[in-house]
């Protein structure tokens, strides 16, 4: 009666045998890292699309240094930046950083400044921030110095079905009152009118509140619309902050079901499975939609707007650990990219969040990636282009936790939006270093 | 009447007992099945609604997490810090759990309860102090510093589940071993060890199931080298979407060695877990 694996013993002599077939594979396993010499470069990277070219396509590629990009999921990639710059170490020469937060990198001088790494080393070419748009550099600037490359640029954009959109003989909605007509009308139980993030924090707060926000005052191409200069709370100076979540609220009824808990991830999946008609989000997040089952279904344009033509912009960028002990490799590496061939390999292998000037004005890029359209939209609207929300705070991953925390409770109906502005004015102010 | 009835009340009675079976097991089952049934199909089907049952079955997934993500490595990471944490921590905590059973130790309660506080320390408060010595000791990113983490998490849980294991066994039985001319070691070996295996089973296959899935540590305390397989499935799970098909493939992966290592224990964990739950 002792078949079957429940009634095997491991013996010692297997466990030893085990033991010593696992060392032999890590040996094997180990052995290339190991017997690869010369320069290297390591690279703190997270998991979005580019990052994945990063760490597969590009040390494949560039010669001059061995790269390493292994990838970490975006919240414990801030947290590792935190603990890992907080430090002083220096296992990673490069960074990823998302332009929501890269100014805490650059306040408290955990990157190093590319003009500073030029200076101590003159042999050093001038890196060619010309070739890369304009409004990507915003974020790596920091008392008149550049501290990296911008690796994508995104924008909020307006994504939707056309085939819906014709079937009820809909047009595209400029502002927010066509947008709540539209959204009504699409609505049905099978197919909600819009989507709303409201269980994510920045696909709530950036998403949803500040792409109504930025249209509502008039900004400067530096300005965020919730911090000034002097990091002063500006985001309900005239009360748009909670007229901004009063244009949640009335398209609330048109969500799906759940949309308390939606993130990111759950709003793609719901659009792509055709279970909604309008989604507004960050164009990142919708790389990779047209490949899937509604292809050919899917329009995009620029940002219903309120009053003034603005959208933020933001991204992701690569800067110089300041406590990297390879700066020189580490700046060689920025040119290269700087000189366009890792932001073709980039747009070869599916980023549609482009930096690069001669790709975003390239026409058969533009045929190849649709949502690259909604910056047609940008010219023949006017729209001018602001900051993302909150960069300027060297905390904005905390600020931006008290806004979302307050906007959810105004559209939750917990506190009344004028109540929830007031006080994310003072807590915002609280948190503010 | 009666006499014809109860046959029959008895077997609808059994009916009803496996029909309700059959319905526990497929409640617990279904993820599981959906898990395996998703890494097998394709990213077209898989996020298609309502869901497909009927599909031609893909390995792709894997394909993907072998090629592209570089599973088998962090496999290998995983096993061998998982293995070698787990044994340090059962041997360890067995022999410790010993001594505070069976030895007349000056403040015993005291030294088992600061066992167990480590335990109580959340593992966010200790990721930064343990990330600052791993620098200062250059064990960063090495196999040395998660086996040590990871046994030092499971020790407290193994000295304290397994001092009552060893209490539960009569203190007689070894002192029979010790009049009959054992040492103190060859008693431990020779009599306590085979009574412990049960319980010794079920310690170890939690002890290593914590280290198995644990991600926070595995992914503050390495950078390229000591990469374990959460961290990696984590991965799958990019912030503005989900790569389905992937993400249940890694699970697979990741539950395999679980159920696999449940399996082999199994005779010794039905009793373990039970054991001294009945005092006679």
């Amino acid at each position: 009666m002792s078949n079957g694996i429940n009634h095997w013993e491991m013996s010692r002599r297997t466990a030893l045998k085990a033991a010593a077939a696992l060392f032999a594979a890590y040996n094997l396993s180990s052995s290339g890292a190991r017997a690869a010499s010369g320069k290297s470069l390591n690279i703190l990277n997270t998991n979005l699309l580019f990052c994945d070219v990063l760490a597969k396509v590009i040390p494949k590629v560039y010669t001059d240094a061995e790269i390493t990009a292994e990838e970490n999921p975006q919240n414990e990639h801030y947290e590792k930046l935190l603990v890992e710059m907080s430090q002083g170490s220096s296992t990673y020469d490069l960074l990823v950083l998302d332009n929501m937060f890269s100014h805490q990198f650059l306040v408290n001088k955990w990157v190093k400044a590319v003009d500073d790494i030029k200076a101590d080393d003159p042999s050093l070419p001038a890196l060619k921030y010309e070739n890369v748009a304009p409004a990507s550099l915003k974020y790596l600037q920091y008392e008149g110095k550049n501290f990296g490359i911008p690796m994508t640029l995104s924008t909020p954009i307006f994504v939707y079905r056309k085939d819906l959109f014709e079937a009820k003989g809909l047009s595209v909605p400029t502002n927010w009152d066509d947008y709540r007509k539209c959204a009504e009308a699409l609505h049905t139980d099978e197919v909600a009118g819009n989507i709303l993030l409201l269980g994510g924090q920045d696909a709530h707060m950036s998403g949803d509140w500040a792409t109504r926000l930025m249209s509502m005052t008039k900004l400067g191409p530096d300005d965020d619309g919730v911090l000034d200069s002097a990091l002063r709370p500006v985001f309900n100076s005239e009360g748009q902050g909670a007229r901004a979540i009063e244009r949640i609220k009335e398209v609330l009824p048109f969500a799906p079901k759940g949309a308390e808990g939606l993130d990111y991830p759950d709003g793609v999946s719901l659009f792509s499975q055709g279970k909604a008609a309008m989604f507004i989000s960050w164009s990142d997040v919708f790389a990779g939609m047209e490949n899937g089952p509604l292809k050919g279904k899917i329009g995009y344009a620029a940002v219903p707007s309120e009053k003034y033509q603005q959208q933020m912009t933001g991204g992701l960028s690569l800067a110089v650990s300041a406590f990297s002990n390879n700066p020189s490799e580490a700046y060689k590496f920025l040119d290269w990219m700087l000189k366009g061939e890792g932001y073709r390999l980039f747009l070869e292998n599916g980023e549609t969040n482009l930096v690069l000037k001669s790709q975003l004005d390239d026409p058969a890029v533009r045929a190849k990636i649709p949502s690259l359209n909604v910056y047609e939209d940008f010219k023949k609207r006017g729209t001018t282009t602001i900051a993302l929300t909150p960069y300027r705070a060297p905390n904005a991953v905390e600020v931006q936790r008290v806004l979302y925390e307050e906007i959810l409770a105004a559209v939750l109906g917990r506190k009344t939006p004028e109540q929830a502005m007031k006080d994310a004015e003072v807590r915002v102010q609280g948190v503010i270093r | 009447m009666s006499a014809h009835r109860a046959p029959i009340r008895r077997f609808s009675k059994m009916i009803l007992v496996y029909i309700l079976a059959l319905l526990a097991t497929a409640f617990f089952a279904f993820p599981i099945f959906w898990m395996i049934t998703a890494s097998l199909k394709s990213d077209q089907s898989i996020t298609t609604y309502p869901p497909v049952w009927v599909f031609a079955p893909t390995l792709q997934n894997y394909v993907k997490l072998v090629e592209e993500l570089g599973i088998m490595k962090m496999f290998i990471n995983s096993a061998v810090i998982v293995g070698l944490s787990t044994c340090l921590a059962m041997v360890c905590g067995t022999l410790a759990a010993y001594a505070l059973a069976r030895f007349d130790i000056r403040n015993k309660q005291l030294i088992a309860f600061e066992v167990l506080s480590i335990r109580m320390l959340p593992p966010i408060v200790s990721v930064v102090p343990m990330f600052i010595l791993a620098r200062w000791l250059g064990v960063f990113d090495t196999y040395w510093l998660l086996i040590a983490a990871y046994a030092l998490s499971g020790l407290p849980f193994v000295v304290w589940v397994m001092r009552v294991f060893i209490q539960d066994i009569p203190q007689s039985i070894e002192e029979a071993a010790l009049i009959d001319g054992c040492s103190r070691l060859e008693a431990f070996w020779r009599v306590m060890l085979p009574l412990l295996l049960p319980g010794l089973a079920a310690t170890m296959v939690i002890v290593f199931m914590f280290a198995w899935n644990e991600f926070l540590l595995a992914s503050m305390l390495t950078s390229n080298a000591a990469k374990t397989l959460p961290v990696i499935a984590a991965n799958t799970l990019n912030a503005k979407s989900i790569a389905w098909g992937m993400a249940s493939a890694a699970g697979v992966i990741m539950s395999l060695p679980v159920v696999v290592l449940v399996l082999l224990m199994q005779r010794y964990l039905v009793r373990g877990l039970t054991l001294g739950a009945v005092k006679g």
